[in-house]
Formats: C-alpha cells, sequence, structure tokens
C-alpha cells in the first residue's frame, strides 16, 4: 500500500468566502450531501467522487423487449414474496416439470415449498433447513431438519413425511440413487451410511479409509452404484451389498462431484479453479477448463457451462471438447460479485446470465444470437433456471420467484404465499391462460395493468365477508388461515391478503 | 508562555473541513466543540485566533461572537493526558492467542489461519500468562480481572486449554476478591457444547459475521467450503436468548461493500448486538488483490447509508479509525494493560501481529516466556513501542482526526523506514467518517453547534 497525501484542514483563511456576506453559523440540512471533502483536504489526491444519487424512485416496471420490437410491459413483482427475504431463493422442478420446489436460505422461515408449474399455486409447505435434494425419479424429496444436519426428513412431493433418519454425526453431502430407494450420506468426510427409503433402514456403513474427500458422492443413473472420492481415485460402491466393485484413479482434486445424466461423465472442480471432465468409460480425464466457481451441465449431459477466470460465459460440447459459446461479461460480473449466475437449457441450446442483478439475457448457443434481455429497476435478479421443457424460466431474489415465458419474453406470475407478508397487505390477483394453454394465477401489486381476458380470483372485497356464524348456513368457501369468508367476487380489483 | 506562542497554539488546536458550497466545518476537538461556518465566518475567526492573548480578551470580540468565546473558542486547550504516564505498564489483563487453526476459511484471513503447521498454546505457557497479570495485579493495585481469547485461528479450537484458563482465572480472582470479565474474539462456527459453554462461562464477547447469509458464508466458508450462516446464525440466536453482551465484527470486501446496508438490515432485523464494527479488508494473509475495496469512497458511501439502519435499531455502528468519543494519543492501549500471548509464548504489542512468521513480528513482538525465567521483556522494545503517539507523527500535524485515531492501527501504518510510519488509505476513511460523525452530531445539536464530550479508548483491534 503506497502512501497517501497528508491531509492538510488547518485553520486559515478561505478565498472564495464572498466580499458581501455576513459572518454565520449555518444549519445542516441534508448530511447525505455534505460528508464529502470540498476542494482542500487531502492536497493531490484527484478529483472528488461524483454525485450521490437522489433519493427516491417510483416502482418502475419489469421492461421487456421482445424481437418484434414491441413493447409490453407488467409491474414489478416488488411486494409479492414467495419467501421471506435474506437468502437466495433457489429451486428445481420435478421432473415432469409440473412441480417447482422453492426454498431460501431464511433461519427463521426453515421450510421448502411446492408450487404447482408454471400455474404458480403454491401446494405444500414442509419442514426443512437448508438444502433439499430430490430423488431423479422425482419420487422424494430429502431436507436437514436443523443445522446440526443430523436428523434427515424425507418427503414426497405432496407434502407427506415418509421417513425420518438420524444420523449420529453431521451430515455433510447426501445423494438419492437413481431409482430412489437409497440414500446415502457422508459424515465427517470418512462415513458413508446407505439407507433405505422409505424405510429409514440404515442398510450398510461405508469406511473408504485413507484421506477421503466428502461432499463428493454421486449415484450412477443407471444402477444403484455409488461413486466417491479418494485424493487419488474414484471408488465405486454397489450400494446395496456395500461392497467396492472399482477403484478408478484420477488425479485430480475436486469437489462437488456430479454425474451426468447419461451416466458418461464425472465433473468437478478443483481449489485451483480447474473443472475436470472424467470419463467413466475409459477412466480417464476427457477435458479440463479453466472456470470461475459455478458451472452447469444441461440435462442431456451434453452441454456445460461455466465462466473463465477472464470474465467470459461459455457453453462446452462435451461430445467434442470444443467450445461452442463465449460472451464476455467480465464488466459485470466483476461489479456484481454476488449476483453472478447463469443457467443452460436442458437440451443445451439456450444459455442464460443474470446480468448486474438487473438484467438477465438469453442466447442461443448456436448462433451467439442474443434471444431474450430482461430487466427492470425495481427487482433484483439473483438465480435463473430453465423449466424442464425449456418453455418458461424462473428468475429468483431474496424474496420473489418470478415465472417468465420464454418465447415471448414476459414475466407471466409472481409467485405468492400470504404468510410472507402482514395481514391487509393488499394484491391483485387474477388468472390468466398462456399460450400453451396453461391458467397461470398471477398475484401482483396494486396497479398492474392486467391484460385482457384477466379473470379475476376469489377477491374477499368490502362487502362480501360473510360472518363465520353463518358459515353453515351460506357454505361460503373458506380462505385458508383466516376466520373470514367470502364469495367469489370476480372483480379484478386490490384486495387485502387474507 | 509567549502571546504569540499562544496563538499559534490555539491555530494549531483548531480546524476548517471544507464543504461543498462555500461552507466549512470549524472543529476544535480537544474542546469537541464542532459547527458548520460560511467563509466569511471562517476568515473572521481565523483573524482574531492570530491576535496576542490580550486581544483575544473576551471584551474584544465582536459582540455577534461573542457565544463562541461563551464556549472558550479562542482559549488554547491542554493536550489530552498520556495514557501510558512513565511509559510504564500496567497490566490488569492477559489476552491468549490460543491457536492459529480454524475450522473456517475465510477468503480474507490476516493470518491465513489453517495454512501452516498447527500451533497450539501449551497450558503452561497459558498459566504463566494468567499468573505473571495475577502478579502485577497484586503490586500495581488493580481489583478487576480481564481474561480475553483472540488471534490467529480461532480460540475455540483449544478447547482444553481456553476451558482451564476460565477455571483456573475464576478461582484465582475468587480467591482474591476481585471482578473478573471474560471476553474473545470468536468465529461462531460452535458446537452445542461448544455454545453452551461461552455462554455460561463469559462475560462478553465479540463474534466476526459478515452479514447477509451468503456474504457470510461466500466470505467465511467452512473447511470444505461449505456455508458457514446457518451456524453462525445458530450461535447469534442462542446469545440473543441468553441475553449475552456482544457485539459484531464485519469485514467489508470489494464485492460485499455495495451490500453492507442489506446485510447492517438483516442484522438489525434479526439479532440484538451491542455493536457492529464494520472494517474494511485489510491486505494482508489471504486478503488478496480483488477482495481490496478499490476505492475508500465505496466503504465510506456503504457505511453511511448503514448508520442510520443501525441506530434506528439503537445499535451502535462504528469503524475502528472514527472514534469521536476518544480523545487520546494513542490508537491502541492494549499493550499498556494487557500482556498478550502468541500460541508460541511470543509477548507481542499488537492483536494483529500472530505469529513469528508476520513480517513485523521483530518490531511488535517485545518479549518472550523462558520456562526457567518467566516472561523475559526487552524493556527497549516496548518503549520503543509506545513512544509511538500521534503528537509525535508529522503526517497527523495538520489533520483534524488526529486526537481520535491518533496515527491509526500500528500495524497497519508500520514501515521499516520513515519514522516506522506510513499513511493507508485507511487515513482517507478515517477523516470521511469522522467527518460524517461530527456533521451528524452537529444537526442533532440545538443551535447547530456540538459540544461534546470524551471517553477513553480501550484496545482496539480492527
Amino acid at each position: 500500500m503506497s502512501n497517501f497525501t497528508k491531509p492538510e484542514f488547518r485553520f486559515q483563511r478561505v478565498m472564495s468566502d464572498g466580499s458581501q456576506e455576513e459572518p454565520q453559523v449555518l444549519e445542516l440540512h441534508d448530511i447525505k450531501y455534505d460528508w464529502k471533502m470540498g476542494r482542500r483536504g487531502f492536497l493531490l489526491t484527484g478529483g472528488l467522487v461524483g454525485a450521490v444519487l437522489a433519493a427516491g424512485c417510483s416502482m418502475p416496471a419489469i421492461t421487456y423487449l421482445p424481437q418484434d420490437k414491441q413493447k409490453k410491459e407488467i409491474n414489478s413483482c416488488e411486494g409479492i414474496s414467495a419467501h421471506r427475504a435474506d437468502s437466495r431463493i433457489k429451486v428445481a422442478f420435478t421432473p415432469d416439470g409440473k412441480k417447482m420446489i422453492s426454498r431460501n436460505g431464511d433461519y427463521e422461515e426453515k421450510e421448502i415449498k411446492v408450487w404447482e408449474f408454471p400455474s404458480g399455486r403454491l401446494l405444500e409447505k414442509m419442514k426443512a433447513y437448508g438444502h433439499f435434494i430430490q430423488s431423479p425419479t422425482g419420487k422424494y424429496i430429502a431436507v436437514n431438519e436443523d443445522s446440526w444436519k443430523r436428523k434427515i426428513l424425507v418427503y414426497t412431493p405432496d407434502g407427506e413425511s415418509v421417513a425420518q433418519i438420524n444420523n449420529k454425526l453431521e451430515i455433510d453431502a447426501m445423494v438419492f440413487s437413481s431409482d430412489g430407494k437409497i440414500l446415502a450420506t457422508v459424515s465427517n468426510s470418512k462415513l458413508i451410511n446407505i439407507w433405505s427409503i422409505p424405510s429409514g433402514e440404515l442398510l450398510h456403513q461405508l469406511k473408504p479409509g485413507g484421506p477421503f474427500l466428502g461432499q463428493n458422492l454421486a449415484f450412477l443413473p443407471t444402477n444403484n452404484t455409488l461413486v466417491s472420492r479418494t485424493e487419488k481415485d474414484f471408488v465405486f460402491w454397489n450400494a446395496e451389498t456395500g461392497e467396492i466393485t472399482d477403484r478408478k484413479i484420477c488425479e485430480c482434486k475436486l469437489k462437488k462431484m456430479i454425474v451426468s445424466a447419461d451416466g458418461k461423465w464425472l465433473i468437478g472442480k478443483s481449489d485451483s479453479g480447474v473443472l475436470y471432465v472424467f470419463n467413466i468409460a475409459n477412466s480417464r480425464i476427457e477435458y479440463e477448463f479453466k472456470i470461475d466457481d459455478n458451472y452447469a451441465l444441461s440435462k442431456n449431459g451434453r452441454f456445460l457451462a461455466f465462466c473463465t477466470p477472464d470474465g467470459y460465459f461459455c457453453v462446452a460440447d462435451l461430445a467434442t471438447g470444443e467450445e461452442t459459446f463465449r460472451v464476455n461479461v467480465n464488466v459485470e460480473k466483476k461489479k456484481y460479485w454476488s449476483s453472478y449466475s447463469f443457467a443452460i437449457s436442458n437440451d443445451g441450446t439456450l444459455a442464460a446470465y443474470i446480468v448486474g442483478e438487473k438484467e438477465a439475457r438469453v442466447w442461443d448457443t448456436s448462433t451467439a444470437e442474443l434471444k431474450q434481455i430482461f430487466s427492470s429497476e425495481s427487482d433484483r435478479f439473483y438465480n435463473i433456471y430453465f423449466s424442464p421443457d425449456d418453455r418458461y424460466f424462473v428468475i429468483t431474489n431474496y424474496e420473489n420467484i418470478m415465472i417468465g415465458d420464454m418465447k415471448y419474453g414476459q414475466i407471466i406470475a409472481c409467485l405468492f404465499d400470504k404468510e410472507t407478508v402482514k395481514e391487509d397487505h393488499e394484491v391483485t390477483q387474477y388468472k390468466a391462460t398462456d399460450q400453451y394453454g396453461q391458467v397461470i394465477v398471477c398475484t401482483l401489486p396494486c396497479g398492474s395493468p392486467l391484460p385482457p381476458g384477466a379473470i379475476c380470483t376469489c377477491n374477499c372485497v368490502a362487502g362480501t365477508y360473510v360472518r363465520p356464524e353463518d358459515k353453515e348456513k351460506k357454505k361460503k368457501p373458506r380462505r385458508g388461515g383466516s376466520y373470514r369468508y367470502c364469495s367469489c367476487n370476480k372483480i379484478c380489483t386490490c384486495v387485502p391478503v387474507k | 508562555m509567549s502571546e504569540d506562542a499562544s496563538a499559534q497554539s490555539l491555530l494549531r488546536q483548531l480546524f476548517s473541513i471544507p464543504l461543498e458550497d462555500n461552507r466549512h466545518l470549524v472543529y476544535a476537538p480537544l474542546k469537541r466543540l464542532a459547527f458548520i461556518a460560511n467563509g466569511a465566518l471562517v476568515n473572521r475567526l481565523y483573524d482574531l485566533t492570530v491576535r496576542t492573548a490580550d486581544e483575544l480578551k473576551a471584551e474584544t470580540v465582536p459582540s455577534e461572537l461573542r457565544f463562541l468565546a461563551d464556549l472558550d473558542f479562542f482559549t488554547p486547550a491542554s493536550l489530552p493526558d498520556d495514557d501510558l504516564p512513565g511509559n510504564q505498564t500496567r497490566y490488569d489483563a492477559v489476552i491468549l492467542f490460543l491457536t492459529n487453526q480454524c475450522n473456517l476459511q475465510c477468503t480474507y484471513c490476516y493470518a491465513r489461519a489453517g495454512e501452516y503447521e498447527s500451533r497450539s498454546m501449551p497450558w503452561e505457557i497459558a498459566q504463566a500468562g494468567i499468573d505473571h497479570v495475577l502478579r502485577e495485579m497484586d503490586r500495581n493495585g488493580a481489583t478487576h480481572f480481564t481474561l480475553g481469547f483472540h488471534g490467529g485461528g480461532e480460540p475455540t479450537m483449544n478447547w482444553p486449554v481456553l476451558t482451564r484458563a476460565v477455571a483456573y482465572t475464576r478461582q484465582e480472582t475468587d480467591r482474591r476478591g476481585w471482578g473478573l470479565s471474560v471476553s474473545g474474539s470468536f468465529n461462531g462456527y460452535w458446537s452445542e457444547t461448544v455454545r453452551r459453554t461461552i455462554i455460561d462461562t463469559f462475560t462478553d464477547l465479540s463474534l466476526s459475521f459478515d452479514g447477509l447469509p451468503e456474504i457470510q458464508s461466500r466470505q467465511r466458508p467452512a473447511r470444505g467450503n461449505e456455508g458457514s450462516a446457518e451456524r453462525v446464525i445458530d450461535t447469534l440466536r442462542a446469545l440473543d436468548e441468553a441475553e449475552m453482551p456482544y457485539g459484531i465484527r464485519m469485514t467489508v470486501t470489494r464485492q460485499s461493500v455495495d451490500r453492507l446496508p442489506e446485510s447492517i438490515e438483516f442484522i438489525c432485523r434479526h439479532f440484538r448486538p451491542r455493536t457492529i464494527q464494520v472494517e474494511p479488508v485489510f491486505p494482508q494473509g489471504r486478503a488478496m488483490d480483488e477482495a481490496i475495496i478499490d476505492r475508500p469512497e465505496r466503504f465510506i458511501e456503504a457505511f453511511i447509508d448503514s448508520y442510520d439502519l443501525a441506530a434506528a435499531a439503537e445499535i451502535n455502528l462504528f469503524y475502528s479509525g472514527a472514534r469521536l468519543e476518544a480523545l487520546t494519543r494513542r490508537f491502541c492501549l492494549a499493550p499498556t494493560r494487557a500482556l498478550v500471548l502468541t500460541p508460541e509464548g511470543d509477548v507481542t504489542t499488537c492483536f494483529e501481529i500472530y505469529s513469528r512468521r508476520h513480517p513485523h513480528c521483530e518490531r511488535f513482538f517485545v518479549g518472550q516466556y523462558q520456562p526457567d525465567a518467566g516472561f523475559v521483556i526487552d524493556e527497549e522494545k516496548l518503549h520503543r513501542h509506545f513512544a509511538r503517539t500521534v503528537d509525535r507523527l508529522p503526517y497527523c500535524e495538520a489533520c483534524f482526526c488526529k486526537w481520535h485515531c491518533a496515527g491509526d492501527c500500528a500495524a497497519k501504518t508500520f514501515a521499516e523506514d520513515n519514522g516506522g510510519f506510513q499513511s493507508s488509505e485507511r487515513c482517507r476513511i478515517n477523516c470521511e467518517l469522522t467527518k460524517y460523525l461530527l456533521l451528524k452530531r452537529i444537526q442533532e445539536s440545538p443551535g447547530s453547534i456540538w459540544l461534546g464530550t470524551s471517553i477513553q479508548p480501550e484496545e482496539s483491534h480492527e
């Protein structure tokens, strides 16, 4: 660190006081505009930083510019929250694409949520802490019960609790077998437990011995072969018998290992930022890519998306090892380190990148054509996902889950859990049918423009409440969590959340 | 003092800090008096202060400025007392750096904890340190002992010595009828047993936590790159439930600086710390170039944007270099009152100089534990360290912050040459944030003139 110019604040005459001015002690109105040094202070330290942003702002809209250049707008999802804020929301889809599971790391919320997709209807909430994993068949979801990570809860996507597993040690990682009938956990980087699902019975305890790298655990997609990792090799286990069936040497210190859906590749990243792609069939590292942090694999197992340390967003074809797509995102990535996120579509033809929390861009990976730009002044974009059929995209931040239509590039729904807001928080709700015939439940901030044909849901507006004691007589539908009942008033208007 | 000397002395105690639009913050730190003046008033005051003492008698002050004379504005003040009269230590605390091992792998760790060969303080050294301070207190008459844990690694990684030190010190202070404070700086990534024991046996503590869970997990990952947020958050909740007094210490990197207000808001919403200390990451240890905040203004703006958020929650948000409450010649009083020991038994004068691997250890290590002789202190070295007071730093002579930051942290401004001092970007942050705090006080003061009170700094480590 270099030396800096000496501070100079000696009391002295000033030159720009104005000859007609009376000496005055001045009041201070707005510190925001006053804190920066004037001309003198640190001599020779160069110019001052630019002006402070003016306070206050309107509520801008999410803006989409489709390819036909015809501008369409819907309002922001601000205030329409799916989770309580505090941590980025992550989502995953069931294999049939009909449900979406979401969670955020809010330590108070402690639950995962299952949504009907793409309608956006909240189906279930289940107790959970932190991450969740889903079996490849989509039949089970496993979560930690609390931060001690010793107790695993296993649910179905319908919210049914099917198993509780008590592990004596803290669990570093867990993974389902391809058929979902076996759950493997690893603790203290040295002990693998094999559990039967849904019985929760402990089948085997595997002790790899020697230096063992925790968090590296994966099942091959075609059978119950479990792969773990030592410093020097991959260890293949028959999870049903608990026996080692094979070892494949690989001098690659990788972490967070995954197996591609086609069972061809073992992929993981080293501490030094090298992404290794290990060919299981011929037992050798087929490709290496220098990457910055995360990577994503297309569902078909062929395309790998990653960012390079020098700021390029790339897609590589694992059939050839060649990069098929590359775009410079350096400026945005450096500036917005904390919001850097990307995704690749299931067939690898589309790649999406969040640019600076405010913009998501989608490219055609074969032509490098920029297909879509979604931007927002008020909603932050943190994570982006493609739906299993690639028709929809999902953008999340700390509290919002936004579903967008990929073809027309519009946000079509903001998912909403009324328990995340205070009572009397007002929203507009309606149903709409999208281009694929899907009925979408739209919950939007008051004042949002409504599309033609919007069908409003049963809105509890003034004059439609029915007292609880009249419930049986009138047989009105009850709204969950409330003692208030309403008739279905198909008026699109702002109503308090009840 | 001659009259001219008196005027010069007064002038040296006054500062004017230019604001925008021909406004100036006039500050007399030794009187803790501040207000905003237009240029005409600055010039009028300057003309008065360069007069002789006789001319400066209250009667000669124009009536419109008499209110300042009534506040003793035109009279030189005495300088702050030296907190270390005679350069003699007066120990009533021992600070133990128990280990260089850590269960986190913070991306910016100043000590590169966990990267080097494991060093843990043996009980023999810990006990010798405690006994040494107990004997010193028997001599100097102090009756309140402070046991602290800090440095290099996570103190709870040397759990047997930590718990034994607490029990032993409590036994010894109870036997003497003295008070005892048990404190320390920790990462909070604890097991339930550790958490419960700390809550039950410590009087207060400082917890490193970087705010939003994703920032905490990203900047302070557990070994194996797993996020640390959940467990540390559980610790914070446990501290709150136990109503234990604690402070949060946040490190701000280039990547997290713009989200500092969000992080402060998150902390204020969920937890009840007494204080939140925020510090920009310092280029040392694992802190890489890309983690260093590229422009100090980014940190300053983020701090300012966060300040009122914390204040609304009645939490004191502070940064170590902007201490309006302190009037002192020394940034840190730790070595004057505390025997600070590394795992190897070296006596250090700075919490951040934690091992013999540190490039400045030769300068800051002033003694060593020897099994046969106890603590052997190099008095000359110690006095050389104590000789660093702000009134002897030419760089600071015209700075309005000099009696607050007192030349800043010695470890962060140390140079082998140039009189042992080099400035850093922290200096600009110190000035800007001190000025901001002054403006806040002025804004809150009746008549737009601030008259403050001062306290003395304790051991400062950032």
